[in-house]
């Protein structure tokens, strides 16, 4: 039997499996704000560094630490809406990510979901937060209880931010969103499917389907463990499990490139998710904590959804046909360009090499545009930019069979 | 369509059509895919620089690379799998590969042709190079994408007697190994 066959219907069977099992998470033993105190010690200007109680770890309660913000013109009488900020992986929480959330208008948190501390060590890495929950352990853990695990306590850390940063008089805890980067994708996509709370979910590269084996690069986690581990990490931790529970809009974002999560992946992760759903697909989009957070695209989806925003470009078709792909779409905002970003090759989707053509518009404004299509190309999206210079991409067309 | 045929008697391209008319696999017209399943069987030669550690290996599980750059020293290295190849007007050489561990460098095709030329092209545009994985992956360059040091591109019906893998490493604490396990050329008519 076709070994991607096999793979797709054992993917379906964990999916389905997912979807009726209990989740580890229930939602009302997170749904209050836990208790914080200062974290003193750790200073950065026009932040507030807390510690915050987490799920007990081997037995002990566990301090959370993180950088919390909020505009300064925000009061009880002007609330502001708010954003749960996930690091990635070896990283820990931003002090500048929730300065820059502040200065668009939002109450921000940025939790350190690795049992770290923004402090180095000897050794120029994260110092270890003495009181904080599990390290990130790649699935070595996974047949221990679910407390001595770094994904339940990653998630759960995110759903009792989402209830501190709730609680407090300035934010608007019905206007509150998250994002994540790389590890923290794949935990905001898995978020997504357990606390219907956030109003929007924004991850930049990760996202599910990061488990199964296949031939295009696609599996990010399980290849150094044993078969029955990562079987079990796939039907207990991939967001795969919970993106069919989501219903909040998504924006994902992500490069053609990506050394981690591939198009494929994410295609499967996109079309898994049953809210609104946005892509903003980079052509070689470096992978970093840096440039996973500015995208503006993700503030400009954010302020679509819970502050009145224009909201993004949409697409509402694409295809191909006689020659000709084609897309259309609608804007509140000109266009200004019209992109066909396509691939001759086929093979890992890390190293595919990538081509860009421009698009034509149709002259009479109807918000379509097609482009006369190259010979041989294997996948391919269109991105549409406005004249804010922000991008949406349609639905890659990655010649999946 | 893969065309596996055993070694060396696919290395006659008359044979193996024969063979592959025979089976039903192919039509009359031509070949569609030409495969190297490097099993052991090929003279595989390899070339390294000289400081640098290296072992090259030609096995029943494939062709295997083991190596460690060294500092202070270029750090390339290639193996040249002898081959019967005609090149199609459009296609492409796909290959099976991994490493251990998964690493980043730069990887390359080379094809010599009957006439001496030698072409080649890099398979990745990530100025962080080629990334192999734990896990195999089939990767592609286009036929296109080969090119002559004059800037010339190989033409169709060319014979190929050679193909190349090619790479240069980084000085390394340890030793890395690539694997490729079957090399295939396809063409597009």
């Amino acid at each position: 039997m076709n070994s991607r066959f096999l793979t797709g219907i054992l993917s379906l069977i964990a999916t389905l499996a997912g979807q009726a099992q209990e989740i580890p998470w229930k939602l009302e033993t997170f749904s209050s704000a836990p208790k914080s105190v200062p974290a003193e010690e750790i200073v950065e200007e026009g932040v507030r560094s807390i510690y915050f109680e987490g799920p007990p770890f081997g037995g002990k309660p566990t301090k959370v630490f993180a950088f919390l913000g909020v505009p300064e013109n925000a009061s009880p009488e002007k609330r502001v809406p708010g954003i749960v900020l996930l690091h990635g992986g070896g990283g820990t929480a931003s002090a500048r990510w929730v300065r820059l959330w502040n200065k668009r208008g939002y109450a921000a948190i940025a939790v350190d979901h690795f049992g770290g501390l923004p402090v180095k060590d000897a050794a120029g890495g994260w110092k270890r937060n003495p009181f904080g929950g599990p390290n990130h352990d790649g699935g070595a853990k996974v047949h221990e209880p679910y407390e001595n695990q770094w994904m339940f306590h990653a998630v759960a850390n995110t759903l009792l931010a989402n209830s501190l940063l709730g609680s407090l008089p300035e934010v608007d805890e019905n206007r509150i969103g998250l994002s994540g980067i790389s590890w923290g994708g794949v935990l905001a996509c898995t978020v997504s499917g357990v606390d219907p709370r956030f109003r929007f979910v924004a991850p930049v590269y990760g996202c599910g389907y990061i488990s199964d084996l296949s031939e295009d690069g696609s599996r990010f986690v399980g290849k150094n463990l044993p078969v029955e581990q990562a079987e079990r990490w796939r039907a207990l931790w991939d967001p795969a499990n919970y993106l069919p529970r989501s219903t909040a809009p998504i924006l994902w974002v992500t490069g053609t490139n990506d050394f981690a999560f591939t198009l494929r992946a994410l295609l499967q992760s996109y079309k898994a998710a049953k809210g609104p759903h946005f892509l903003c697909i980079r052509m070689n989009m470096p992978h970093g904590q840096q440039e996973g957070e500015n995208p503006e695209e993700i503030r400009a989806f954010a302020d679509s959804i819970v502050n009145d925003g224009k909201p993004l470009p949409k697409i509402l078709a694409s295809g191909k046909e006689e020659g000709l792909a084609w897309v259309e779409f609608e804007s509140p905002v000109p266009i200004h360009k019209v992109e066909f970003i396509y691939s001759r090759y086929r093979g890992s989707w890390q190293n595919r090499k990538w081509e860009t053509l421009p698009a034509k518009l149709s002259p009479d404004g109807t918000g379509r545009a097609f482009v006369e299509r190259p010979k041989g190309v294997k996948a391919s999206f269109f991105n549409i930019t406005d004249e804010r210079g922000l991008t949406i991409s349609s639905e890659p067309d990655l010649g999946l069979k | 369509m893969r065309l596996h045929l055993p070694n060396p008697s696919f290395k006659n391209p008359v044979f193996s059509c024969i063979v592959a008319l025979s089976l039903g696999l192919l039509s009359p017209s031509f070949a569609d895919t030409q495969a190297i399943s490097l099993n052991g069987d090929q003279a595989v030669k390899f070339s390294h620089s000289p400081q640098m550690q290296f072992k090259g290996e030609n096995s029943a599980e494939g062709i295997s690379m083991e190596f460690q750059g060294m500092a202070g020293s270029p750090n390339w290295m290639q193996a040249l799998i002898p081959c019967e190849w005609t090149l199609p007007k459009d296609g492409q050489i796909e290959l099976d590969v991994r490493s251990s561990p998964a690493i980043n460098r730069y990887f390359a095709i080379s094809i010599q042709t009957a006439d001496g030329m030698k072409y080649q092209g890099k398979l990745s545009d990530s100025p962080t190079g080629f990334k192999f994985s734990t896990d195999k992956t089939t990767e592609m360059i286009l036929l296109s994408d080969l090119v002559a040091q004059d800037g010339s591109h190989p033409s169709a019906d060319a014979a190929v007697t050679h193909v190349g893998l090619v790479m240069t490493t980084v000085p390394e604490e340890s030793p890395k190994t690539v694997f490729v396990s079957e090399i295939r050329l396809t063409s597009d008519e």
